[in-house]
């Protein structure tokens, strides 16, 4: 029998796409669950921001505070681009796009992730 | 401010939950404000400013203390065509010159909102006074 050493390489990423605005107080909520998966063991995060109509600075923090924690362990925190032209921009005011690698969309995010 | 005939006056629990309260209330004042350049750009810029100043108020100014209030009054002025907004409350002091700016070459976790709320609007003043804090925000049109 040919003598081959095979293994899985599994690489888990994590994709959350929020529906809904995002402000001070419901980023407590989004928070706790970006903190449970990465006590679960996640390190690779796509944060789908399509569909997410305003996003203030309680939740940029919420992304900056997962970049952090991901980025400590090794891992890593992609962003999808929202729709809402308001919102991208501000995401070039405060220059996140320079500090996260951005996408166009989710499967644009997972690639060579 | 003196208020206009026209003007626009709100009073809310001081607590983060009527963000979208608030929001969806200015975003329907400037709906039908004629002629705004991109009219969905500058709403959500307006809001996004405003919620900026409730939070910090809900944060700073009333803290942990339960049964604040938050007097917002949003009025259309002329010449030049500018949005004004007071946001009041009766809370402690706050001193917006021990807020640092975000330095953006190298992103932290927090201290974006009043950045934000600058950048956004042409005018942001705060004044404390006797009883409270009031907030003005400018928004040329």
């Amino acid at each position: 029998m040919m003598d081959l050493n095979i293994s899985d390489h599994i690489v888990r990423t994590v994709v959350v796409a929020p529906r809904q605005r995002i402000d001070a107080f419901n980023a407590p909520e989004l928070r706790a669950a970006l903190d449970q998966q990465l006590e679960s063991g996640a390190r690779r995060f796509v944060l789908d921001l399509t569909n997410v109509p305003f996003l203030d600075s309680a939740g940029m923090a919420v992304l900056v505070r997962l970049l952090k924690r991901s980025r400590d362990q090794g891992g890593d925190v992609r962003l999808v681009w929202p729709t809402e032209e308001a919102a991208r921009r501000i995401i070039k005011l405060t220059k996140f796009d320079r500090v996260f690698t951005m996408a166009d969309t989710t499967e644009a995010a997972l690639v060579g992730f | 401010m003196e208020l206009h005939s026209d003007a626009l006056r709100l009073d809310l629990p001081a607590a983060n939950k009527y963000l979208n309260v608030l929001g969806a209330c200015l975003n329907a004042f400037i709906e039908r404000i004629e002629g705004i350049a991109e009219p969905r750009v500058t709403a959500y810029n307006i809001e996004l400013a405003v919620n900026e100043i409730f939070a910090n108020v809900v944060a700073h100014a009333y803290g942990d203390t339960p049964g604040g209030r938050v007097d917002m009054v949003v009025m259309l002025a002329s010449d030049p065509r500018r949005l004004l907004i007071a946001i009041r409350d009766t809370g402690i002091a706050f001193d917006p010159t021990t807020v640092a700016e975000p330095d953006l070459e190298d992103v932290q976790i927090n201290g974006y909102g009043l950045f934000l709320a600058r950048s956004l609007m042409d005018d942001v003043t705060y004044t404390r006074c006797a009883d409270g804090n009031t907030w003005q925000l400018i928004k040329h049109l």
